[in-house]
């Protein structure tokens, strides 16, 4: 990124972002600096990526013409805490509108990844076409600026997450590594891959120490072009932290806006396994393919309850202080962390074990794992497979596949592996496809194609809403068992003035985690890119940036029957939660013509 | 009475018009939470449910978890940080 005219207030198109364009079928390479339109390129992440988007119409996933565009944020790459967030878009090949036709999505990912592309060079990479042979792409930086070549990959084919972080760690120094997994290998059977990036504790341990850009099957697409991984190599470059910038990082590592993230003792919840319990409290925690029994089942998977047997250390990315990553270990006989055994976040462990009825931690770190060396999205597989054992619950006498059911961890141990192999595509397409082909979409948890992350639909109807996954891009699952309140004006503001605003951090390259009010992101960009930004611009940056991604949802064909929620939720409602039940079909439907009622003339000037 | 310092993020924040930190007198956590709702009433329906403090909300006095010391009737000295947050946040 750089500023040509040396102004204090520097107009968009006097910023220019440095992309690299790989053509895979031709091997052609075009580096060039490009000046910025908006605010929302300045920053970069999905708020660019959505305006190139919907630049081409795509009427499948699966096409040349699709790009896989690998972006970072203004803060990617710099010393701001958690400033290490990658940006994986393209139109989906899961997230899909009922006529059929793909949508635009982004996830994202933290890891080293993103500062090494950034110091080498580089704001963003565009991936065209597809490569006719696997290939990994090598992106360095030169003497007189970035590189970026394709190589024959053919050694990583078939080797898992990890396996192709560590074959190319051994050939690249100084780098750092995005790859998929078999899942994505196998993108015509499994829509569902994610992205794995590498932590310098993995590459330091040799633990399976990934993060993941899970969501909407990004790694599907470099599946599906051929392009098995991707290296940033480039010399670590820190830069001089000012006392701004100090007290800034002191305030991200120490303050209440991660304080959910870190440990407990220092000041923090424990990150976010600990949802469990304040949702335990309303019995909201999913189980059972999100269908809570109001009993005191989901205490199993509590972390008190697994610390008694497994020893759980706090690791971070790199040069983070909140120390997110809660690892859990075989314990030793002298009580300390023996060999390793899987990462337990709040989604992954909920929705692999309380919501398939798993309850032995050896289990469910086992298939946590398995998730992630596959290098599947942990939601949409989770969500996914409970959904079969429902159904084989449901129909004993015509069960599907191997016939698991709740609880069996053998059996959904096979469905898991078997989908990440390519050899259960029913599975691997998702829940939405699975459960309309079987005519039972009713209790499928997913919403516009997505599958539900790990809270309750009963409880959120701004799910409809959310634009990349339920829980990162619309701030509204929790508010219920929070505030309880059930008025129309509280949603209308929650979904159309509150929620929507999450996304902020998916266009600057910050994480979530690190909880920063809009002054923090405002010094954030001031101190390391000299950038004067108000939070008016911000918020209005972010805001278009979100509803571009529902004018591109209704491009795609969404119509008012894809904004919705399953349809258990108004069908049969739950009566073990315990918080208000007002979700009904009137409600949802006033609901949606208020959300509209806002949304609409913005997108509509948008659009124009 | 004792001066303490509140801290809040996001939605906290938000409700009490933006201030990410409120100073108050008190010499307990519950009354320290009092004075905070009283200065910022748009909180108050959040931080107490029924008259009782809200079970979503985690309150820490110094880093530690509040409901590990003596919850509500922990003594808070002064220059103490008492921060508030929500209990379930994304992940």
């Amino acid at each position: 990124m750089r500023i040509v005219n040396g102004s204090a207030t520097p107009q968009p198109a006097d910023v220019l972002y440095r992309r690299c364009t790989i053509d895979l079928g031709s091997g052609a390479v075009r580096i060039e600096e490009v000046p910025c339109a908006n605010l929302e390129d300045v920053l970069g992440g999905f708020g660019r990526s959505f305006q190139m988007l919907a630049q081409r119409e795509i009427k499948a996933a699966y096409v040349p013409e699709n790009r896989l565009i690998v972006n970072t944020g203004l803060l990617t790459g710099t010393d701001v805490m958690t400033g290490l967030r990658t940006y994986f878009s393209a139109y989906s090949p899961l997230k899909v509108s009922s006529k059929g036709l793909p949508s635009a999505m982004w996830s994202a990912g933290s890891g080293k990844f993103g500062s090494k592309l950034k110091w080498a060079g580089l704001d963003e990479v565009i991936f065209e076409g597809r490569s006719a042979t696997p290939v990994y792409a090598v992106l360095s930086e030169g003497p007189d600026g970035p590189r970026a070549e394709l190589k024959p990959a053919d050694a990583l084919r078939g080797l898992d997450t990890h396996e192709k972080i560590m074959h190319l760690a051994g050939d690249y120094p100084d780098a750092h590594f995005a790859v998929i997994g078999q899942a994505g290998e196998a993108y015509e059977n499994c829509y569902m891959a994610a992205v794995a990036m590498s932590t310098e504790n993995q590459l330091k341990s040799h633990d399976d120490k990934c993060r993941y850009a899970g969501r909407g099957g990004m790694g599907s697409m470099m599946g599906y072009k051929n392009l098995l991984g991707i290296v940033a190599q480039a010399k670590d470059k820190l830069g001089k932290l000012t006392p701004d910038l100090r007290d800034l990082n002191r305030a991200i590592a120490t303050g209440p806006g991660s304080a959910k993230f870190r440990e407990t003792g220092k000041g923090g919840t424990g990150g976010t396994w600990s949802n469990y319990e304040p949702l335990h409290k309303v019995h909201v925690v999913p189980e059972l393919n999100f269908r809570p029994r109001g009993d005191d089942q989901p205490v199993k998977m509590m972390r008190p309850e697994i610390e008694k047997h497994f020893a759980i250390k706090a690791e971070s990315c790199w040069r983070c202080g909140i120390n997110c990553h809660k690892n859990v270990y075989e314990r030793t006989p002298e009580g300390k962390p023996g060999k390793y055994l899987a990462k337990f976040d709040y989604e992954p462990v909920n929705l692999l074990s309380t919501n398939v009825g798993l309850e032995d931690g050896h289990e469910v770190a086992d298939v946590i794992r398995l998730v992630d060396n596959l290098g599947m999205d942990s939601i949409s597989i989770g969500t996914t497979v409970a959904y079969v054992l429902d159904y084989n619950q449901r129909h004993p006498d015509k069960p599907l596949f191997n016939g698991a059911t709740f609880g069996q961890h053998a059996k959904i141990h096979e469905l898991i592996d078997q989908t990440g192999r390519g050899k259960l595509p029913e599975i691997g397409h998702g829940v939405k496809r699975l459960s309309e082909s079987l005519h039972e979409p009713g209790y499928a948890m997913q919403v516009k194609g997505l599958e539900l992350p790990a809270y309750i639909p009963d409880t959120n109807p701004g799910y409809a809403w959310a634009i990349a996954g339920g829980h990162m891009s619309m701030a509204t699952f929790m508010l219920l068992a929070l505030q309880g309140d059930t008025s129309m004006d509280y949603w209308v503001d929650a979904i159309t003035q509150k929620g929507l605003y999450q996304v902020r951090d998916d266009l600057l390259g910050s994480c979530k985690f690190a909880g920063m009010n809009h002054k923090m992101a405002l010094t954030a960009l001031k101190e390391v890119t000299g950038l004067d930004v108000t939070q008016d611009e911000l918020l209005a940056a972010t805001r278009r940036a979100f509803l571009r991604g529902l004018v591109l949802e209704q491009r795609q064909g969404y119509d008012d029957a894809d904004y919705t929620l399953p349809a258990q939720v108004f069908e049969d409602p739950n009566p073990n939660l315990g918080v208000p039940s007002f979700l009904t079909p009137e409600f949802f439907s006033e609901l949606k013509q208020r959300v509209w009622a806002v949304f609409r003339p913005e997108m509509e000037q948008l659009s124009a | 009475m004792m001066g303490v310092r509140i801290e809040l993020a996001h939605m906290l924040a938000d409700l009490a018009g933006g201030a990410d930190t409120v100073e108050v007198e008190a010499d307990t956590v519950g009354a320290a939470l009092r004075a905070l709702t009283a200065r910022h009433p748009a909180l108050a329906a959040l931080v107490w449910r029924d008259g009782r403090f809200n079970d979503q909300l985690v309150a820490f006095l110094n880093r530690h978890d509040v409901r590990h010391l003596q919850a509500l009737d922990t003594p808070v000295q002064s220059g103490d940080r008492l921060m508030l947050i929500t209990a379930v946040e994304g992940g």
